[in-house]
């Protein structure tokens, strides 16, 4: 089996179908949509289509996780044991256990919340962060980039499902949320120990969180405000051992993400 | 303080002190141990990504953990033999074990789900619970008791990976040309895994009971 | 020129098409007996994407005024792509109410802006059932969440939801009277208004 798979040869049966980042982000509609008042855009059970929006969520969650497992799965596989520790490959081999059974609970969740695997769409441009031939940016984009949205996310739902009083929504998050709290304290913990004596490597590697944070942040799915479906859950971000400078700056890769989604959207549409 | 005194060992403690293996033999084996937990560790994370069954991808993700586990067991049980170099003794047991390893890892493709999951359950993971076991009978039950702690550990996966393995190939297999390629792909394995005797080579269950005149 | 009237026409923002449209409007009308004499006007908010959907059913001056999301006849695979199942799924259920809002028994039923949310899900529920019985693919572990999303996550909830997915005719009171079985009726009315997405 050779080393590095490219995310278009992750392997899926019939039932899923891949989209593209671009067709969102390019969408007519975005720019449109966004001069009007559709409500908050953080979800609660009293909010529009909350229904179908928690199941497209859950179901985004769920292809999350499995390209979340298949990059810690390639991190065991790809390198060398001279290219990475063995302690480091151990615990990619512990994060596939704990993807394998966040897969678990994501499927159980979408039953419960009457939706079907392969329903919605998969974008697998979580697992391109994975593809890093450096281990040490690889971690960096994995274990902090995609892990800390998987914080931002796993907490939202929570609150969603306090806000529905669903117990077993806000269960499952709590626990998936403690596993992604410890796999961002791990990728920040080899981070410092990889790059201890290389100062320029450990910039490159922040360089990229920053460059998969802008893209995670998903033209404004992520942040701060009522608009942001997904909230920055700092609290938790802090137990993960980010810095509230490092939260300042995630914050603000959001609104400029945001911000470029909303001009690339107007430019599609040609509005002024 | 006063108190009647007991015999050291109780009446149906009957763990006697000899064994088969000295520390270095011992060493030898969790090397090899260490080394083939390890490749299998990889490849099945590697795997996980490959493979478009689901419910395989799923039970790959939790195996690789078991056996990197399995690695750590034997990683940190080398320094307790006298190796204070784990790496040098992390070690294959000859170059006909590579060469059945590099033959387990090598499918990659969607469709080879059949051949990844026989290399692994029906041919690698068997001959790992008969070095298991043999080491666990013949190596001294108080002596070298944490190696015995440890493979039981080591077992208790193993038996249930190769459970999950097995039944996930049972209900792949379900055409009678599946069950060529499975036979096919266990035939070519196994003499590759002949020739080097076992994951501890040569003697991996012990001596050849012709020989010992059992 | 037929009795069906969908606005805009044509689509610009998405590529969907009028003719087919009024196709699957006409056909679930005559699934569902809505009388061939009544006027169905059809508002599609065609900047609404998946999965911002919504739907409303009123009877304004004899005639059938609909709106629905464009999200609702969006393929849930591909970006801004009709799905004619999606359509005939909600248009069935869509035209279930307004022929309800046509009869005795749901005569004093508020429009539908003024109805809760957990009224309207039991309603939508009512409809989706009877859409199953007259062979339209439903989907009744999605109707069940969305139940109990507004209802409860109780075992009187989903025995609400039972009754509901059983009955055979129902009414206006009937519905309301199960509304006040889970309690939903005694829950504090949102602040953010249920037509929020048609507000442009």
């Amino acid at each position: 089996m050779k080393k590095m798979l490219p995310e278009a040869e992750l392997a899926r049966d019939e039932r899923f179908v891949r989209s593209r980042i671009e067709d969102a982000i390019f969408d007519p509609r975005g720019a449109r949509l966004a001069t009007r008042n559709v409500g908050p855009a953080k979800m609660a059970a009293d909010r529009p289509a909350a229904a179908e929006r928690s199941r497209s969520l859950m179901h985004g969650i769920f292809v999350g996780e499995i390209q979340a497992l298949e990059g810690a799965g390639r991190t065991c596989f790809d390198f060398d044991d001279d290219e990475a520790p063995f302690q480091l490959k151990l615990d990619m081999a512990r994060q596939c256990w704990d993807e394998s059974r966040h897969c678990e609970i994501s499927i159980k969740l979408g039953e419960h919340m009457g939706s079907e695997i392969g329903e919605y769409s998969e974008s697998t441009f979580l697992y391109a962060a994975a593809c890093n031939p450096d281990p040490v940016l690889r971690l960096t984009g994995v274990n902090r980039a995609l892990e800390g949205l998987a914080i931002d996310v796993f907490n939202s739902m929570k609150e969603f499902g306090e806000s529905a009083n669903d117990p077993i929504l806000t269960f499952c998050e709590d626990w998936m949320l403690a596993d992604e709290v410890t796999h961002v304290k791990m990728g920040s913990d080899w981070l410092r120990r990889l790059t201890e004596k290389d100062p320029e490597r450990r910039e490159r590697a922040l360089e990229f969180q920053r460059t998969v944070d802008k893209i995670f942040s998903l033209g404004g799915f992520r942040g701060e405000s009522e608009e942001n479906p997904i909230q920055l859950a700092r609290r938790f971000r802090e137990l993960a051992g980010f810095t509230d400078a490092e939260n300042d700056e995630i914050a603000e890769i959001a609104r400029q993400a945001q911000a470029e989604a909303q001009a690339m959207s107007e430019a599609a549409q040609g509005v002024d | 303080m006063s108190g009647t005194a007991r015999a050291p060992f109780a009446p149906w403690d009957r763990r006697e002190l000899p064994g088969l293996f000295s520390v270095e033999e011992s060493a030898r084996r969790v090397g090899n141990y260490k080394w083939v937990e390890m490749r299998l560790f990889e490849v099945l994370g590697g795997w996980v990504a490959t493979v478009p069954e689901l419910d395989v991808k799923l039970v790959l993700g939790r195996h690789t953990y078991h056996h990197a586990w399995h690695a750590e067991l034997w990683h940190k049980r080398l320094p307790e033999l006298r190796e204070m170099n784990p790496d040098r003794m992390t070690q294959p047991p000859n170059d006909e074990f590579v060469r059945f390893i590099e033959a387990v890892r090598e499918p990659e493709a969607a469709e080879d789900t059949i051949e990844k999951l026989v290399g692994v359950y029906r041919v690698l993971i068997p001959r790992k619970i008969a070095a298991y076991t043999y080491h666990l009978n013949a190596t001294s039950r108080i002596t070298d008791a944490p190696t015995i702690r440890s493979l039981k550990f080591a077992l208790q996966d193993e038996f249930e990976d190769w459970r999950d393995g097995e039944m996930l190939l049972q209900s792949l297999i379900d055409t009678p040309e599946k069950l060529d390629r499975a036979m096919a792909r266990q035939a070519e394995l196994e003499a590759l895994v002949l020739a080097s005797g076992g994951i501890a080579g040569p003697g991996s269950l012990g001596a050849d009971a012709k020989e010992s005149g059992r | 020129m037929g009795r069906v009237h969908i606005t805009p026409n044509p689509f610009t923002v998405v590529p969907y098409e009028i003719p087919v449209i009024e196709g699957l409007v006409e056909e679930a009308a005559a699934l569902v007996g809505f009388p061939s004499d009544v006027e169905i006007d059809l508002e599609i908010d065609e900047d609404l994407p998946h999965p911002l959907v919504g739907t409303a059913s009123d009877v304004v001056g004899g005639r059938a005024v609909l709106w629905m999301s464009g999200g609702n006849l969006e393929d849930t695979h591909r970006t801004r792509q009709f799905s004619e199942a999606a359509a005939r799924r909600d248009l069935t259920q869509m035209l279930l109410r307004a022929n309800d809002r046509l009869s005795e028994g749901f005569a004093s039923a508020p429009p539908d802006v003024d109805l809760t949310l957990a009224e309207r899900v039991a309603w939508d529920v009512y409809a989706h059932t009877r859409a199953g019985r007259l062979g339209i693919a439903t989907r009744p572990d999605k109707m069940r969440y969305d139940f109990r999303l507004q209802h409860g996550f109780s075992d009187a909830a989903d025995a609400s939801f039972d009754r509901l997915w059983d009955a055979q005719s129902l009414t206006w009171d009937g519905l309301r009277e199960i509304c006040k079985e889970t309690g939903a009726a005694d829950r504090p009315v949102s602040k953010v208004p249920t037509d929020l997405l048609r507000h442009k």
